[in-house]
């Protein structure tokens, strides 16, 4: 029961809608939290205990971090224990077959007869995405940015609502958990703008994201057959398919959280308008980097070995190497975090490891490119210098998602040295685009879709309110708007017969 | 209450474009010409053919395109059909498909291809099943939404071997696991859904005095005697005539290491001709089917038949 499945739009979430207002206030917040399980009970069936297990261990840490009488040494020890139970069942459900088939291969080099059993488990819905909420929620107490939650139902619904569980925004307790059970009636206006964000949601996810799909498949899956311009031509694909679709299924997110008065944060802040990878980061999956920087590269930086270090290396190593140290220490944990958060993969880690060193030589470059800056008289904010960066990050981008994309970091090798060897540009025009499962009218749909997409990336990046400025057009414009959106889904969406079926990518992390 | 008058006209003039949308895609203008995507083809194929002039309309999966050739029915007795089955087609998807044809045909007579009775996909994906079948049948735009392409000039791609709903496959690949239907007294359970669906079709067959028979063509890898056993507690409890060619007895023999495709899924075309050369005996036999050839309104079948036995492979 995905959320741009219909069964889930025209079924689930109209019951929902009609609950929810006809409970009086005070129990809409349970109405919420009895879908929430519900919806998570349809998809994950019995591992819900293991869910409301978390639930309970988090509410009873929080509880325990708050106790006045306990010493800090004590708050660390508890707090440790929490995460430490929480990151121990993600590891052993997500990441204990991969790590044992890892170390079976170690085994077989030094001719041990013994193998670790590779057990498979299946995963709760959404478990990335929640534990990363539980840590929050006992770091944050542990920290005193917020208090526990008393009513340990009102905490499940914090870590269970239904529209998030399956691929986030991963929020923060202190940012979301109060709109939660406040009860809010279901207003026109929000319902109204929530239907239109899920209509753009389903436009980006259906129309350009599945269409793309087909030649994503085509070429990832048969890649021996191809190089050269068809995978270029893949990894562009993957990354609009990847990005259309997330950006996508957010928009359906936050619109289902609009039509409750519940505002959760955005995850995409036009990702492609960025001048560098680092700030690619900083739009792109906002929520989970703003994570990573919160619980991880922040209490690395003001760690009492990096403070150390701080002091000694000022002394002896310089400050731009101590600088940079320092910024190695706490970035290379967070994009290992990134990479394996992802998947249990060595192209995950080494899509981590890509961004970590494209990062830290961005910063270990960056006295160097101001200087040349300055000699050559060239202005940083030119508008063709700006072209020339956005243009830089996006090939960035586009060869970290081939290596994302592919199914395993050598055969993502493969197919990055495959576009050097086989490089024959002419393939972009002579007709071989047609033969990896699109034909000319499927680009131009997609063209088209990527065009309006850009048009309002562009509005937005222009700090344009298009949400705000549709409900204040006249009504003309408005339906107009809602009409377009709809018949564009139902006309160009890639659904039904001779299309494939294409799963949330990012409920599968 | 003006605003309330301002909701009702924006879902009716939704409606109205929907309807009007639809009338594009409606039996007048779909045909195997527009761009009509593959599992949709045998739609597109039945809202082709010359209105009521197919007498038996056959439904299933993959088994029953694979499996029945209209064009040997026509052959050995003259009668006129149409195999409206699609791969992995459902009891949902059948029912539809059955009102969908009775708009433009009147058949005397309806064979299920009995391996829609076992797919079952979840309580989940059998609702967004009949919500999209549902949606599919008032509004055809959602389901013909492609025909834009064909608006560009883009007809798409008609299958070739493609006849009446019938597909030629020529290839072998041997199945050799031995017997599949070993005698038991137990019963596979058919699920309420696809039952409720099931009861449906025959609802809607006696209503327009459409007699309907249960046919399990031969496959070693969807069938086995608890699933004989459940289609034949079903058609004995709706007085449906069964026959199940999957029994030794009943039917030709199939030389499973020559007559399936793909180890013992499908029929190839070898396989095919036989049952279908049974079966179009059966019929002769037990219904009052016409015999059309000769007629001018059917010379249409001769050509396509022609064009059918030379592409049929000679062994």
């Amino acid at each position: 029961m995905a959320y741009h499945k219909s069964i889930y739009l025209f079924l689930f979430l109209p019951a929902v809608l009609c609950t929810y207002q006809l409970a009086p206030q005070k129990w809409r917040w349970k109405v919420l939290l009895g879908y929430s399980y519900l919806f998570f009970f349809f998809i994950s069936r019995q591992l819900i205990l293991l869910f409301v297990a978390t639930t309970a261990w988090t509410y009873w840490i929080g509880r325990m971090l708050y106790g006045q009488d306990r010493s800090k040494k004590k708050k660390r020890i508890i707090l440790s224990a929490g995460i430490l139970v929480l990151l121990g069942v993600l590891f052993f459900l997500k990441y204990s077959p991969w790590s044992a088939e890892n170390i079976n291969v170690l085994l077989e080099k030094t001719d041990t007869a013994y193998r670790i059993p590779v057990i498979t488990w299946a995963l709760p819905i959404g478990i990335s995405f929640y534990t990363l909420q539980a840590v929050g929620y006992m770091v944050d107490i542990y920290w005193g940015k917020v208090k526990p939650e008393k009513h340990p139902g009102k905490l499940a619904l914090f870590l269970a609502f239904f529209p998030q569980i399956m691929e986030g925004p991963i929020c923060s307790y202190s940012d979301t958990a109060d709109s939660l059970w406040e009860g809010l009636p279901v207003k026109e206006e929000n319902l109204r703008a929530g239907c239109i964000r899920i209509l753009w949601g389903l436009f980006k996810k259906m129309v350009v994201a599945d269409r793309m799909y087909l030649l994503v498949k085509t070429v990832f899956d048969g890649y021996e057959g191809y190089g050269g311009a068809a995978v270029i031509a893949a990894a562009i694909g993957y990354t609009i398919q990847l990005y259309m679709e997330f950006s996508g299924t957010m928009d359906i997110i936050i619109g289902n959280g609009w039509m409750f008065g519940i505002r959760l944060p955005e995850n995409f802040r036009q990702p492609f308008c960025s001048r560098s990878a680092s700030e690619f980061w900083k739009r792109w999956h906002i929520t989970l980097g703003a994570w990573f920087r919160t619980y991880i590269f922040y209490p690395i930086s003001v760690s009492g070995v990096l403070k150390k270090w701080n002091r000694y290396g000022r002394k002896h190593a310089g400050k731009y190497m101590t600088k940079l140290t320092a910024y190695a220490c706490g970035l290379f944990p967070v994009w290992l975090c990134n990479g394996l958060w992802h998947g249990a993969r060595w192209s995950y880690i080494f899509y981590g490891m890509y961004y970590f060193v494209l990062i830290l030589l961005g910063i270990a470059f960056e006295p160097v490119h101001s200087r040349l800056m300055s000699l050559c008289h060239i202005d940083p904010s030119s508008a063709l210098l700006r072209r020339l960066q956005i243009l830089k990050t996006w090939c960035i981008i586009f060869i970290g998602e081939l290596f994302f994309r592919a199914d395993s970091l050598s055969i993502g090798m493969k197919m990055f040295a495959s576009i050097f060897r086989e490089f024959r540009p002419e393939q972009l025009w002579d007709g071989t685009l047609l033969t990896l499962g699109l034909d000319g009218n499927d680009y131009a749909v997609i063209l088209a879709g990527c065009v309006i997409a850009a048009v309002v990336g562009a509005l937005k990046e222009r700090k344009t309110d298009i949400q705000e400025k549709l409900q204040k057009s006249c009504v003309l414009v408005r339906w107009g708007v809602c009409y377009g959106l709809i018949f564009a889904v139902i006309i160009f969406g890639a659904y039904g017969a001779g299309y494939l079926q294409v799963d949330l990518i990012y409920a599968g992390f | 209450m003006r605003d309330f008058k301002r909701k009702i006209l924006f879902f009716l003039l939704l409606a109205l474009m929907l309807a009007g949308a639809s009338a594009v895609c409606s039996p007048d203008h779909i045909n195997l010409t527009k761009r009509v995507e593959g599992r949709d083809q045998c739609i597109a194929g039945i809202l082709s053919e010359t209105e009521d002039s197919v007498d038996v309309l056959i439904l299933g999966d993959s088994l029953s395109i694979a499996n029945i050739s209209p064009m040997e029915l026509w052959k050995e007795q003259g009668i006129t059909s149409y195999v409206c089955g699609q791969s992995g087609q459902r009891a949902t998807e059948s029912y539809y498909l059955l009102k969908q044809a009775l708009k433009t045909q009147t058949p005397r007579l309806v064979i299920l291809e009995t391996n829609i009775f076992f797919r079952y996909e979840g309580v989940f994906s059998e609702t967004e099943n009949s919500l999209a079948e549902i949606v599919y049948y008032y509004f055809p735009v959602f389901r013909f939404h492609n025909i834009w392409k064909s608006f560009s000039g883009n007809k798409g791609t008609v299958l070739n071997g493609y006849y009446k709903g019938f597909q030629i496959h020529g290839e072998t690949a041997p199945y050799d696991c031995g017997n599949y239907m070993e005698k038991t007294e137990e019963s596979e359970k058919l699920a309420a859904l696809v039952r409720y669906r099931l009861n449906h079709i025959l609802k809607i067959c006696a209503e327009q005095n459409i007699q309907v028979l249960l046919v399990s063509t031969p496959s070693p890898m969807n069938y086995s005697y608890q699933k004989h056993n459940a289609i034949q507690k079903f058609a004995d409890h709706n007085s449906l005539p069964y026959i199940d060619f999957n029994l030794e007895g009943t039917g030709p023999d199939i030389d499973w290491t020559k007559e399936t495709m793909d180890y013992g899924d499908h029929l190839n075309i070898y396989g095919a001709v036989k049952i279908s050369d049974d079966l179009a005996s059966y019929l002769k036999e037990h219904y009052d089917l016409p015999d059309h050839r000769g007629e001018q309104a059917y010379h249409s079948w001769e050509e396509e038949l022609e064009r059918y036995l030379q592409e049929v492979p000679v062994r």
